[in-house]
């Protein structure tokens, strides 16, 4: 199901990036009138990777995902906020960039990569063959929490095994890794998965809690600190204690397949020097804290 | 009494369709979100209204393949569902177009608003120029007939005699339109236009309160529409009382 | 043939209607002079309306031609609009435009086609409606009037350009009794003027003392034609003497 998913999205992107190629053969005019221009700014950039250091960076995020990102109201005005947020913000300064931050479904980021509507795609998105053969991706910038499975709280004892959700509906994010724990077949990324499961895939978080709360399904399977996050807000579900789900989540930072742009090294570079000093943990505490702070 | 209702609220999960408690803080994102929305649907069908005109045209015309381009056009995008049109139009000929990221209103990306709006009303055209021609074929053939025996020429009575007696057939139809399509901008929300159900969806997603949002925003949906159509409801009755000839 | 006071010429003209599987008119020849008034009659079904809307082609004939001016204007070549300016038709249902006053339902056509100015346009109109006695109808709006007085008005309407000749489908049949006299009234007068009239209708009598010639039909076909004299005192055909013992 999500190879097909991403197939639909590689061939959507060379049909796509064949109209850019002859939008771009164009000539890079001044763009007065958007019905005729070529592709601008991102786009425009990437068509010269020779150039200086960019001095735009549009950055492609799914904001729906505390506390990676998440929208805040600040005063009353929308800002997306979260670690994936404040690291994007570190490369763009150490490249001496401005950033700008595109909001978009997690399943059509890299394809929007791919027609060159952003730069990079930092979405607490992990390293998988498919991603790998549609994007490139850095060093891991964190080690986040191995995978967890979250279930109503009554039904806590039923779990002790992973081979009690036989049987089960268990609810995952479309197109992550999540979901191939859930639905096996992928002994690569995912070596320990579920067998006989019932896959429940979705695209947003917040509807596969709902399906938890109104018994659609039975649990669902999430990166460790998002499950940790709704565990503790919702008092009616739980964290199964002592199921093992794998390796600990290494996402990294994507750029477009064969880094047009040459913006890995620099990337690489500020991930190592956040790593050292500490700051990629300081962003997860504030990211942590504001999150928290999102009722008050 | 009243304590008691407080402290039944105060303790709802976070996944209740009563649990409003992102309110008031994330009050700003329905504001704008139904904004959006209205501008959305708004802008569509005052869009699609010109080009319906001219599949409708088009479609009664005498020649057999301009009628056969509407008539596809029109089966085209009746028949495939709005996800993959807006999907196609956003990603495929606004990939080859594109459009600054200019904000107009504070909120409102022309980058992925103009997309939306013309995938829309590319929608809505087809359904409009239905509404368009089954408003012309109701006016009665005697019109038209003796508005060319009098000498005008097909164009001219058409825009003269015949279209502005289908106007009143139109109106109550397109402004049904409208209200439909403030439903259905709701799909836009899957490629980020900030909606209503956008502003839902991450309201649900800050403030890990997962339900509720989605039920204001049910309750916005219905506050808009239904009103709306019992409106247009008593403006077609009062059009039709006047319809004689 | 071709002499100059032939007005209208319809020639072996045959209309069909769903790809050929009804057949309205049958083999139908006639000619209309100049000044003549010319009645259509017959049972329901026989092809009159058929023919008389063959003659401005609001009905394209299937086969066969008719000449306007000696103009073959069932030739696609042939710009029918401006032919259609000099035919007058008025129809069984008024066909005012419900949306326009009297006086716009004139002027409509002389104006929009650039024949003349809008005040011009409007001075004729009050001189027609003063000739149908309905001068202060010009600013109302059709709903408000009654059948007699629209059908009237539709005659203005079509008189508002200047026709040579003024084709009438039924004119009289969608009203009610008390109304028919009014609207012969200023049919007659128009024939007494030397209009050029050709004029479906169930009025013999209309048929008898204003018309100079009486066309009867029968299922598609031209079936007789003389003069009102003859045809009423001596049919000669029998579906004719049939028709004549049921209406007369």
């Amino acid at each position: 199901m999500k190879n097909w998913k991403k197939l639909m999205g590689l061939a959507l992107s060379a049909a796509l990036s064949l109209s850019l190629l002859t939008a771009c053969g164009g000539g890079a005019a001044e763009s007065a009138a958007p019905s005729e221009a070529p592709a601008e700014s991102a786009a425009a950039e990437s068509a010269a990777p020779e150039s200086a250091a960019p001095t735009k960076l549009v950055f492609g995020t799914s904001a729906d995902y505390p506390p990676y990102e998440f929208h805040i109201l600040d005063n009353g005005e929308d800002k997306i906020v979260g670690m994936d947020v404040a690291l994007a913000q570190a490369i763009a300064e150490d490249m001496g960039a401005e950033l700008e931050i595109v909001d978009m479904n997690f399943d059509n980021l890299l394809t929007l990569m791919a027609q060159g509507k952003c730069d990079f795609v930092i979405a607490d998105m992990e390293s998988t063959p498919d991603r790998e053969a549609a994007a490139d991706g850095s060093d891991p910038y964190y080690e986040d929490l191995a995978p967890m499975v979250v279930v109503k709280k009554a039904n806590l004892d039923q779990y002790k095994t992973i081979d009690d959700f036989t049987g089960k509906n268990v609810g995952a994010q479309t197109g992550t890794n999540k979901a191939l724990i859930v639905t096996g077949g992928d002994e690569e990324t995912a070596p320990i998965h579920m067998t006989g499961a019932n896959p429940i895939l979705l695209t947003n978080v917040g509807d596969l809690i709902n399906q938890l709360v109104y018994d659609k399904c039975d649990a669902v399977v999430l990166d460790g600190a998002v499950a940790v996050k709704y565990a503790e807000s919702n008092p009616e579900l739980a964290v199964v204690e002592g199921v093992e789900l794998g390796k600990v989540g290494l996402p990294c930072v994507w750029v477009a397949d064969g880094d047009p742009q040459g913006l890995l090294p620099a990337i690489n570079e500020t991930i190592a020097k956040l790593k050292a000093d500490g700051s990629i943990k300081t962003f997860m505490e504030e990211a942590d804290a504001l999150s928290s702070g999102a009722m008050s | 009494m009243f304590d008691a209702i407080a402290a039944w609220y105060e303790g709802l999960s976070p996944a209740s369709f009563f649990n409003f408690h992102f309110l008031p803080k994330y009050a700003v994102y329905f504001i704008q979100g139904v904004e959006y929305t209205l501008l959305l649907a708004v802008v569509s069908v005052l869009l699609a209204v010109l080009p319906a005109l001219l599949l409708a045209l088009m479609r009664m015309s005498k020649n057999r393949p301009i009628r056969w381009v509407s008539g596809a056009y029109v089966s085209v995008i009746r028949s495939t569902p709005l996800l993959v049109q807006l999907s196609i139009i956003f990603f495929g000929v606004f990939n080859a177009i594109r459009i600054p990221a200019i904000k107009v209103f504070g909120f409102v990306d022309l980058s992925y608003f103009i997309p939306g709006v013309v995938a829309l009303a590319m929608n809505s055209s087809a359904y409009v120029a239905e509404i368009f021609r089954a408003g012309i074929l109701a006016v009665d053939g005697g019109q038209m007939e003796a508005a060319r025996s009098l000498g005008l020429p097909k164009g001219k009575a058409m825009q003269l005699v015949v279209l502005p007696q289908a106007i009143k057939n139109i109106l109550p139809a397109l402004a049904n339109e409208v209200v439909t399509m403030v439903k259905e901008s709701s799909i836009c929300m899957v490629l980020g236009m900030q909606d209503l159900m956008w502003g839902a969806k991450t309201a649900a997603a800050s403030s890990f309160v997962t339900l509720g949002p989605y039920v204001l925003a049910a309750l916005i949906y219905f506050a808009i529409n239904f009103p709306a159509g019992k409106a247009i409801e008593v403006i077609e009755r009062r059009m039709r009382r006047g319809d004689q000839r | 043939m071709e002499t100059s006071d032939k007005l209208i010429r319809v020639s072996h003209v045959t209309k069909e209607f769903s790809n050929g599987a009804v057949r309205a008119l049958n083999d139908c020849s006639l000619t209309v002079s100049k000044g003549e008034v010319v009645t259509i009659i017959g049972p329901s079904g026989s092809g009159k309306s058929t023919l008389l809307r063959c003659l401005n082609l609001l009905e394209v004939p299937t086969s066969g031609t008719v000449t306007f001016h000696g103009v073959d204007i069932t030739d696609p070549k042939t710009d029918i609009d401006l032919h259609r300016r000099k035919m007058g038709m008025v129809f069984q249902h008024f066909n005012l435009f419900p949306h326009m006053t009297v006086l716009k339902n004139i002027t409509l056509a002389p104006v929009q086609l650039g024949l003349c100015t809008e005040a011009q346009a409007q001075e004729k109109a009050r001189v027609l409606l003063e000739r149908v006695g309905l001068p202060d109808k010009a600013d109302e709006y059709p709903i408000r009037l009654s059948g007699g007085q629209k059908q009237r008005i539709a005659i203005v309407r079509a008189l508002a350009m200047e026709p040579e000749v003024m084709l009438f489908d039924e004119p009289t049949s969608a009203l009610d009794p008390e109304m028919v006299g009014e609207v012969l009234e200023v049919m007659k007068t128009l024939a007494k003027e030397g209009m050029t009239m050709v004029v479906v209708t169930h009025e013999m009598g209309f048929a008898r003392e204003v018309g100079d010639r009486v066309i009867f039909m029968a299922d598609g076909t031209i079936l007789e034609e003389n003069t009102p004299e003859e045809f009423f005192a001596h049919p000669r055909e029998q579906r004719t003497q049939e028709f004549l013992s049921k209406v007369l």
